[in-house]
């Protein structure tokens, strides 16, 4: 132990004399492990660690499903008077709470922030094991039509609304010009269960009663939403599917009561799917995790290759002092301890390294990826992340040193302090190197494809023009606070806010809109005059006449709304060119035919060129309805040249009405982006990832190849001798490599191949590799191999050859 | 009138390292005629491969002119020297320095595939066999270098600067890693090639070959002291 502690110390002093081969090893494997032990510690998490739930084998969360003629129609959605069935009548639970998410904006605080709020029954929080700081959880007195205005915070609100003071109990919170009353504090390690569509954390509890749901939609069982969901603790005595199976019955039976004689839901039924926690929370994530672990392990294997070829080299270069070990009795085991020792020595470093790559992976993901990933708020540097990366890095130690040592002809070596040294005792062999570089030419050109096929559909998506103008456009809510209006007279206030806001001198054109062409929109059915049962799902826009003025959407055929048609409430449409050809087959047909919307017959004055909204989730066939609007949702676009401030939209909201308040307040650029948000990610992480792929194989590479070239220098010095000129000596050494490329690049064809065969076969996965990113980065991993292989030659080549039949450097 | 093949006029070379210069040769001024034979000799670190590598282009002279049939090729690029070296200039080293993975006959057509435009195999084949002959290797054609002695090596080392017609052979100690009975192998083999009209200059150490020249240049410390015609030339 104490020679190896010693064999450690030396080799810690002798690496620090080759500051570069150190500097290479480190940063290559450090950032690699990191990255690695960052994927590893998403992959425990989603695949290993049990939920932090009491009983979380039971917890169960209900979705619906609607199935027209036995084929899923729509998932995920759900009908509140439905959920709030399942609530009331199943037996199945032991405990059972409605959840409800949204955006909401606290008004007692000066900046009047907005925050995400979620809306729960009292046994919520049994569920969740909840465990509070201050006061107690909701009871039931805070339970369904109870309304009582009751808050609990979170650790997060504590500290950033009442400054973490004690006395917070009794003290009151407004959310929407409510008050509400702080009854308890949850303690700072909850654990907010992620549940699919429920990826943004809470930071405030309010009673179920108070949830944003509109008065309407709380009745009607075929207006399905997002955003709520029932969850419960399954009985011990019962299984999932029977739970599943009772909740089927309860909502099938109200669906059915309650859409009677509606031609639309005929042939749907309306049933249950229960998911675990587990499931609800991993989602879809195993096959991106796994993929993250896998494309990180890529990267790692190709860093692995780089320090292979650099420690075989490094053995190379010690090959005198090697020889004189040999000659005073040094035997195999010594040689390979002393690699091994100089191995340690540099996998702690990278180590070192990886800590710190991997503590900024962690908070990159938890920033980034919140809501696309699962419980990253629960990733740390935990005990089997660190326990795992202490295996790679001995584990690495050994492979370095294990192939170093194989490398090593021991009898030649003994022999060598006799010889000229040239050529003898030590020399990587061939076939190794050309293993070496055909590695990293493979890894390289599989991990590059995979990135160019994830990129070229996000800069694809990127780049694809909108169809509209968004420049310079804003959109806006304005909420009435605790003032009751009545609907006409919020169309009322709307049509004079609208001119309020006109009157801007900042200020173009002004629309009032129910949605703004980027963002979810409500969807129904349309049908063609002659074929009633043809439903076509559409997404409806009600807006003023003023709508293409902000948006400057390309009309194809016909005409703007009028004023007077807006006011009248005129039986007139625009339609999307998508949905003109659905029903006529011809955009331009379509002008002045009619069509069935809600069992009214409309004429269609226009047909106005596709939106290319981005969102996954959206579809081309629009239907804009002209009608004056019961809401206060705004559009405005903003002269050229000049700037508007929101404070302005909001001083003007506010001298219209004190009451008033600016709900919520965007560009329409800024919109746009949020959508893109994830494409936008998506390109610079594998932008990122190709970088460093092209990086570490320039490395790789250019380390084999050189070695290559400096194996072959004296030969190709008397190639040159006898008449060579650079250019042969270039056609040459490529020859030589050509082996290697070939092998890389055939055999990533075959892995490539291989993954689109199993990927159609299997569909384990959601992205598939196209012929264009592959056949690009096996192009430009080839001409990087053919770049370096030249360079590879500088100072052979390019030099005198007296220079390589001299041996210099 | 004898045909100048070689002229080199205060010819200098001086290696760099770091901020050391070291002047490894110093004013060298000789020339080469057409079926000459010339040796050069010296101590160990006189000067000798330093200026038998300036005559054979592998480094260029860092002052004075040199002069190969009359053209100056004291400042070549790296591909202009490539060529000449591949059409005026053969070369035989200590080491024969012959390519491990080629056939005998490979080795000696190597030069023949850096022409412009490369020589047809068919034709180079054919004159490598030629070459091999003239040095009693042709039943040796398909060999591999380390199959045969290091006699045959240097003979075969031989056929290929022979290969294309060059106007000079520049031969480094041709028997410093021979026997000597191959060594009197070779230096016959050469003093027969230069009765054939083949002009030679050769390094090497041995006087008793140094004296199978015609001409002998004696160096030290990187200068000429001493010009030796020999007596059988003379007579």
């Amino acid at each position: 132990m104490n020679y190896f502690l010693h064999e450690l110390k030396s080799s810690f002093f002798s690496l620090l004399k080759v500051p570069a081969f150190c500097f290479t090893i480190i940063l290559t494997l450090g950032i690699t492990l990191g990255a690695l032990v960052t994927a590893f510690n998403l992959n425990y998490l989603v695949f290993v660690k049990p939920l932090v739930y009491n009983d979380h084998e039971r917890l169960v969360v209900a979705n619906h499903i609607r199935v027209k003629n036995h084929e899923v129609d729509s998932e995920g959605f759900q009908s509140y008077p439905s959920l709030v069935e399942w609530y009331k009548k199943s037996n199945s639970f032991d405990e059972k709470a409605l959840i409800s998410s949204d955006v909401t904006q606290i008004t007692s605080i000066s900046s009047m922030p907005r925050i995400n709020a979620s809306y729960v029954t009292p046994s919520y929080f049994n569920i969740t094991t909840a465990s509070m700081q201050f006061g107690r959880a909701f009871n039931e007195s805070e339970g369904v039509n109870q309304y009582k205005p009751s808050v609990i915070l979170t650790d997060k609100a504590w500290q950033t609304f009442f400054n973490r003071e004690h006395d917070v109990l009794g003290k009151t919170l407004a959310v929407e010009d409510i008050q509400f009353v702080v009854v308890g504090v949850l303690s700072a390690d909850f654990q907010q269960p992620q549940l699919t569509d429920f990826r943004s954390e809470s930071l405030i509890y309010l009673p179920w009663d108070y949830n944003t749901i509109r008065e309407e939609s709380r009745t009607s069982w075929d207006d399905f939403l997002p955003h709520i969901q029932f969850v419960g603790k399954l009985k011990s005595s019962l299984k999932q599917q029977q739970a599943q199976h009772e909740l089927t019955s309860l909502s099938d039976s109200g669906f059915r009561r309650n859409t009677q004689g509606s031609e639309y839901w005929k042939d749907v039924s309306l049933q249950a799917r229960l998911l675990t926690f587990e499931q609800a929370i991993i989602g879809d994530s195993e096959t991106t995790s796994a993929l993250f672990f896998a494309g990180v392990l890529a990267l790692l294997l190709i860093a692995v290759a780089n320090a292979t070829n650099l420690f075989l080299s490094r053995i190379v270069e010690k090959r005198r002092q090697l020889a004189i070990q040999a000659a005073l009795g040094a035997q195999k085991q010594h040689i390979f301890r002393a690699m091994l020792a100089e191995s340690m020595c540099l996998t702690a470093g990278a180590l070192l390294l990886a800590i710190a790559v991997a503590c900024c992976g962690i908070y990159l993901l938890q920033q980034n990826a919140a809501g696309q990933l699962p419980r990253l708020d629960e990733m740390s540097l935990n005990l089997p992340s660190t326990i795992f990366m202490l295996i790679c890095g001995i584990t690495l130690s050994f492979i370095f040193a294990g192939t170093a040592s194989l490398a090593v002809d021991y009898r030649g070596l003994s022999s060598m302090l006799q010889s000229s040294g040239k050529g003898s005792g030590l020399q990587i062999s061939s076939r190794l190197r050309v293993a070496l570089a055909a590695s990293q030419i493979t890894l390289a050109i599989v991990l590059l494809a995979a990135n160019f096929s994830l990129m070229f559909v996000a800069s694809a998506k990127i780049s694809q023009p909108l169809g509209i103008n968004t420049e310079d456009t804003y959109y806006f809510t304005v909420t009435t606070g605790n003032k009751d209006l009545t609907d006409l007279s919020i169309s009322q206030q709307a049509k004079e806010l609208k001119k309020a806001i006109e009157a801007m001198p900042e200020v173009e054109a002004v629309s009032i809109i129910s949605a703004t062409p980027l963002s979810p929109r409500m969807t129904r059915s349309v049908t063609h005059p002659d074929r009633p049962r043809d439903f076509v799902r559409t997404n409806v826009v009600i807006s003023d006449s003023a709508l293409q003025q902000v948006f400057s959407q390309k009309i194809i055929a016909g005409r703007q709304f009028t004023e007077m048609e807006v006011r009248n409430n005129d039986k007139v449409v625009m339609i999307s060119q998508t949905l003109a050809k659905v029903l006529y087959e011809d955009e331009l047909s379509a002008i002045n035919k009619s069509l069935i919307y809600n069992g009214v017959t409309y004429k269609i004055t226009t047909v106005l060129a596709d939106i290319n909204n981005p969102s996954s989730n959206s579809f081309e066939e629009v239907l804009y309805i002209p009608s004056e609007l019961e809401k206060l949702t705004f559009v405005f676009k903003k002269k050229e040249g000049v700037q508007i401030s929101k404070q302005s939209i909001i001083n003007r909201v506010r001298d219209y009405d004190s009451k008033f308040r600016v709900f919520l307040y965007y560009s329409m650029d800024d919109l746009h982006y949020r959508i893109l948000k994830r494409d936008v990610a998506t390109a610079i992480i594998t932008i990122s990832i190709s970088m460093l792929t092209l990086l570490l194989a320039s490395i790789g590479l250019y380390g084999i190849l050189s070695y290559n070239v400096k194996m072959r220098q004296y030969e190709l010095g008397v190639r040159m001798a006898i008449g060579a000129n650079p250019f042969h000596i270039v056609k040459d050494v490529l020859k030589d490599n050509s082996k290697a490329i070939y092998w890389g690049g055939s055999v990533s064809v075959i892995l490539i191949s291989l993954f689109e065969g199993l990927r159609k076969e299997l569909d384990f996965v959601n992205f598939n590799i196209d012929f264009l990113p592959a056949f690009t980065a096996m192009l430009i991993t080839l001409l990087l191999s053919v770049f370096i292989s030249i360079i590879s030659l500088n100072g052979v080549a390019n030099r005198s050859p007296i220079y390589s039949l001299r041996n210099d450097d | 009138m004898e045909k100048l093949k070689i002229k080199m006029k205060n010819i200098s070379k001086i290696f760099y390292t770091g901020e050391m210069e070291t002047h490894a040769l110093k004013d060298i001024s000789f020339d080469i005629y057409e079926g000459d034979y010339i040796s050069i000799s010296g101590p160990s670190g006189c000067g000798k491969s330093t200026l038998l590598s300036l005559l054979g282009l592998l480094a260029p002279p860092s002052s004075g002119q040199y002069l190969i049939e009359n053209e100056d090729v004291s400042n070549l690029t790296l591909t202009e020297a490539a060529t000449i070296r591949n059409r005026k200039i053969g070369f035989v080293f200590q080491q024969f320095n012959l390519i491990d993975e080629l056939s005998v006959v490979d080795n000696v057509a190597l030069p023949l595939k850096y022409q412009t435009p490369p020589v047809p195999l068919n034709e180079a084949r054919d004159r490598a066999i030629k070459c091999l002959n003239r040095v009693d290797l042709g039943h040796r054609v398909d060999h591999k270098p380390n199959q045969l002695s290091g006699g045959q090596q240097q003979r075969v080392a031989i056929a290929r600067a022979l290969i294309a017609d060059p106007a000079i052979l520049l031969v480094d100690e041709p028997t410093g890693n021979l026997d000597s009975k191959n060594g009197d192998v070779v230096m016959d083999m050469l003093e027969q090639l230069n009765k054939d009209g083949t002009t030679i200059c050769m390094v090497t150490h041995d006087a008793r070959y140094a004296d199978m020249a015609h001409r002998q240049l004696h160096l030290l410390d990187g200068e000429i002291v001493e010009q030796k015609q020999n007596v059988m030339e003379a007579v």
